[in-house]
């Protein structure tokens, strides 16, 4: 992009001060490199956002973001239902809590070396991934709807992982308010079969060995130690948060025009969130929420059978489970007074820092852990939520590497037989239905997931805490 | 002895660049130091040596002096009490002339971040002067840093560089080696430029130099320059990340058009034939290789007809498919069509427009190859062998033709992909889009059609119900765990009635690569392109 479309307010964070109709400034975190290589759609789309009615502060882009739909991905914006503010389809996605969870395996890196190539092969025979792979549970009308309002609680309940998971989860495991009857036939007919699938495109299953430390306190206290192994799982809603995406995305783009909404882009379809409209869909979308966690708490039951199986006595403990395509009402204190906002995350982590009310007893002195997944074949990080974090951007953070290349051109420049090998070679071992989709997650297709952390840091947002390099993965 | 980091991946790292290479420079030691502490000595004209564990390459400090005419007239002068920043003297611009110690200090004698944050490319010392592989070598750093421009004083000293005739002394091997990197850089065009600015390229590469200045019909070239044209032509090839051989064939592709009588002007007549022998010419001359070489002549002597595959008769298609060695070589003819694309693509305001010609050439190539050649030559005499499998296969084109013509496309998006149905009828194009779809997941033509799947729906405008249409297909395929290969679509004022075809998911059979999540509003559009086809397509989120 072109900087000199910016005010810059620091090394790391840049302002485009309200013109037309934005009711408030856009700020975008990244630094000069990142800022230069982002899409010009993202400056057109975050300022979109910013005349979007009960805003509040401004419309935040993280370091990560790129063209999305309506919102950038990588976007933050609240609203006021007071002040008629909206929610939006689009500022939450069609992969509706979307998220990362990573698990604690006690064991060193060493432990594993010799069962590495059985430890891929049993995960990925194990745990469904890829176009059209389904689960082991089917679902009738009554489960569904039960899953739906219970989350990863309502696994646990049926055996999938302990209570203690619950505690290291976002909203405790359970999203309050999901409404499973404004949740379409046609959602739930997606879903029936597809709850511990990890799905395809960037979602996956990662060992990964603690490499770096970077804040040893925080460290401690999410128990990591360098040489030790991990699991992350990285998936969604699945077919049920698409539906539900793709059905309220058109009725808000219908509806609009009725409440008096002016929409710049059809993309960024909202309805007021006192309306019907906007109830029904904070409803299913909570309900959207509770399915990806449930879906996350079963795939995480599923890879500590392959565990206990192969490794006996390995305990695999949550150290926390993220979201980052969701909108939530948080209390938020802008300019000295606390208000109720519907916080939007598009493609960004929340963040709490110390103190947060929302955080287990056993982590609230020291902050949220922000788990950052990079691409196939690259660094991961763990983050940690800040003081100053909770004054910038409603206590957000990037969310990935971001693509850099479309899957066409990726395509282009990989093959997937080929990256498998040379992945192999580097000691990442990549299990996947599909060569082609392999080639189309290539590293090299994303942005430096390095280069985005670190500017998360600078700008506050989270601190790093910990960089994960790649073992396994399963790619979906 | 002390040892440091130099050049690229010092300022690469000051960039906040991934580094590739680290290169050492050795001060205040002898080749023996170095054997003795296990470096393998490697340099045949200056010390150079492989680390014993990590084999990055250790130089010892150095000095050069001129000694005859081209780049390998040097005399070369290591010893131990050469220092750093006399080494880093001889190096060419100030921002590959820092240094890095072991505890990561910068030795920056020259200015180098200072020109770096005024993104500046500027020479060290007029020994710049000595090596005219430097003047490509600037040009190539601007195609790959592209917000950098050349000093004034450096743009100054290269065009004496090229007007005392120091430039001629560089070898054919050379300008094409420093021309095939910076091809394959972030924007070419920028090369070109820098070359143009010091007036190197009508040196080096006539034949695109004498491009600029000459005008081609507005009507088809917006930009009307023929070398501004090249230029968007090749930068288009880089942004899409194409091979050197389609990027190459992308810069050479309208020689022609330069030595055409400007009496003659804006029209350029039978251009191909002439670029085809200017192209021969420049690949002899800076000893091009095969690869690169047929693929620039194919691309020039056919654009124009890969341009018009939608008029040519069926039989011409065929002459086109063999002179292309499409037959044979469908790699190549694949890497024709992305050549030819990209000269469609360069022109202003033709990024995002229909361009149907490789769709529907590669429809016809599959037409073509499907006429059982074997079957065909049992049954006539030997000497109409050739003839009559020429005749079935224009057949082949012709029957896959009175399709009207409906195919589809995609179209980049940053994370996602475009989908774009192309047809004589709304219907045909919502069909064809349907398809490109499926061609998201595996390759249509594969998927069988055993089940029938019916699809209704309805929408204010045929917008939208191109994406009710498309989600429609998402929500039985994810919840059938099908893939659909064909589709029959009627539409009724904005309702719509369609059955698809297709079949279970296969993993082993349809390798599918990706799941969709949504059809999506953006880039939606429907309606109909210049030659009055029906086009309907968006982005789907995967």
């Amino acid at each position: 992009m072109n900087l000199a479309q910016f005010k810059q307010v620091s090394e790391v964070e840049w302002q485009i001060a309200p013109f037309g109709k934005m009711r408030v400034p856009a700020v975008i975190f990244a630094d000069q490199a990142l800022i230069r290589d982002m899409d010009e759609k993202v400056y057109e789309q975050l300022t979109n956002v910013a005349t979007l009615p009960g805003i509040v502060q401004a419309a935040y882009a993280m370091p990560d973001a790129h063209w999305g739909y309506g919102f950038p991905i990588g976007g933050v914006a609240a609203f006021d239902a007071d002040a008629g503010g909206v929610v939006s389809a689009g500022g939450v996605g069609f992969d509706i809590s979307c998220g990362v969870r990573t698990l604690h395996t006690g064991l060193k890196a060493a432990d594993i070396a010799p069962l590495k190539q059985r430890l891929a092969d049993r995960l990925f025979a194990h745990i469904p991934a890829g176009v059209g792979s389904t689960g082991q549970l089917r679902l009738n009308a009554n489960e569904m709807d039960a899953m739906l309002r219970g989350g990863a609680r309502w696994a646990v309940e049926h055996g999938y992982g302990s209570a203690a998971d619950l505690d290291r989860i976002e909203e405790q495991g359970c999203m309050a308010g999901a409404e499973p009857s404004k949740v379409s036939d046609q959602a739930k007919r997606r879903q029936r079969d597809e709850i511990g699938t990890l799905g395809s495109g960037n979602h996956y299953l990662e060992l990964q060995e603690i490499v770096e430390i970077y804040d040893t306190k925080a460290a401690d206290r999410f128990r990591l130690r360098v040489g030790e192994v991990v699991v992350s799982i990285h998936c969604g809603s699945r077919g049920l948060g698409h539906q539900i995406g793709t059905e309220f995305l058109k009725q808000m783009v219908i509806a609009a025009p009725g409440y008096g909404i002016e929409l710049p882009d059809r993309e960024l379809a909202c309805a007021p969130i006192n309306a019907p409209l906007g109830q029904a869909y904070l409803g299913a979308m909570r309900a959207a929420i509770n399915c990806a966690l449930a879906n996350r708490q079963v795939i995480a039951h599923l890879t500590r059978q392959v565990f206990a199986d192969l490794l006996p006595g390995t305990h695999l403990t949550l150290i926390y489970d993220v979201s980052h395509n969701t909108c939530k009402l948080e209390p938020h204190t802008v300019d000295g007074q606390s208000r109720r906002l519907y916080v939007h995350r598009k493609g960004a982590t929340r963040a709490f820092g110390p103190g947060h009310p929302a955080l287990p007893n056993e982590l609230r002195d020291i902050g949220q852990p922000v788990l950052i997944g990079g691409s196939m074949g690259t660094a991961s990080y763990i983050l940690v939520g800040t003081e100053t974090g909770m004054t910038r951007a409603f206590s957000s953070a990037c969310h990935g590497a971001g693509r850099a290349m479309s899957r066409h051109q990726a395509t282009r420049q990989w093959h997937g037989r080929a990256l498998v090998d040379e992945l192999a070679s580097q000691g990442v071992l990549i299990r996947s239905p599909s060569l082609r989709g392999v080639a189309e997650e290539a590293p090299g297709a994303y942005k430096d997931v390095s280069a985005v952390v670190e500017a998360a840091d600078r700008a506050g947002l989270a601190r790093k805490v910990a960089r994960l390099k790649p073992l396994v993965c399963i790619k979906g | 002895m002390k040892t440091y980091i130099v050049g690229g991946a010092v300022r690469d790292r000051l960039l906040g660049l991934p580094v590739a290479d680290r290169d050492h420079v050795v001060v205040g030691a002898t080749p023996d130091d170095m054997v003795a502490l296990g470096y393998q000595p490697v340099g045949k004209d200056f010390p150079v040596f492989l680390h014993p564990q990590t084999h990055e390459e250790y130089a010892l400090a150095r000095t050069e002096r001129k000694s005859g005419h081209g780049y390998k007239g040097f005399t070369v002068y290591a010893a131990p009490e050469v220092t750093l920043e006399e080494d880093l003297r001889r190096r060419d611009l100030t921002i590959n002339a820092m240094a890095e110690d072991a505890a990561g200090a910068l030795v920056d004698p020259y200015g180098g971040q200072r020109d770096l944050a005024a993104r500046v490319f500027r020479h060290v010392s007029e020994a710049f002067a000595e090596d005219p592989v430097r003047i490509l070598r600037v040009a190539r750093f601007a195609a790959r840093f592209n917000d950098f421009t050349v000093a004034p004083e450096t743009n100054a000293l290269m065009r004496r560089m090229v007007d005392n005739g120091e430039i001629d002394a560089l070898v054919p091997e050379r300008v094409w080696q420093e021309i095939a990197r910076g091809l394959m850089e972030a924007q070419p065009s920028r090369m070109f430029q820098a070359l143009r600015d010091c007036g190197a390229l009508a040196r080096l590469l006539p034949e695109i130099d004498c491009l600029f200045g000459v005008p081609q019909p507005p009507q088809h070239h917006p930009e009307i320059d023929t070398g501004v044209h090249v230029m968007l032509v090749v930068d288009w090839a880089a942004q899409q990340s194409m091979s050197l051989p389609v990027r190459f064939a992308a810069l050479t592709h309208d020689l022609g058009k330069g030595v055409t009588p400007p009496e003659l002007w804006p029209a350029h007549h039978g251009h191909e034939g002439k670029s085809v022998e200017l192209v021969r010419a420049l690949c002899e001359r800076i000893r091009v290789p095969v690869d690169c070489r047929d693929l620039a002549v194919a691309v020039a002597r056919d654009h124009g007809n890969a341009h018009r595959a939608l008029e040519l008769r069926p039989g011409t298609v065929v002459e086109l498919l063999e002179r292309v060695d499409a037959f044979r070589r469908p790699d190549r003819f694949e890497a024709f069509l992305q050549a030819c694309e990209c000269d469609f693509r360069g022109r202003p305001g033709y990024e995002d427009k229909p361009f149907p010609a490789p769709a529907y050439l590669r429809q016809a190539l599959h037409a073509a190859q499907a006429v059982d050649a074997g079957a065909v030559a049992r049954s006539v005499e030997p000497a109409r062998i050739r003839e009559a499998i020429f005749e079935a296969r224009a057949r082949a084109v012709a029957a896959s033709r009175s399709q009207g013509g409906a195919h589809w496309e995609h179209f980049p998006h940053q994370a996602d992909v475009g989908v774009r149905g192309i047809g004589p009828t709304l219907a045909a194009a919502f069909e064809q889009t349907a398809r490109a779809m499926t061609a998201v997941v595996t390759d249509p033509t594969g998927v069988a059609a055993n089940e029938a799947v019916d699809i209704r729906c309805e929408a204010p405008d045929d917008e939208l119900l191109l994406v009710d249409w498309l989600n429609a297909l998402i929500l039985e395929m994810a919840a059938r765990h099908l893939l659909f290969g064909r589709f029959e679509v009627s539409l009724d004022d904005h309702r719509l009635h369609a059955t698809a075809w297709g079949e279970p998911v296969d993993l082993d059979k349809h390798q599918p690569a990706v799941e969709i999540k949504g059809a999506t509003y953006t880039e939606l559009k429907v309606g109909r392109n210049e030659s009055g086809q029906w086009f309907a397509q968006c982005v789907v989120d995967v």
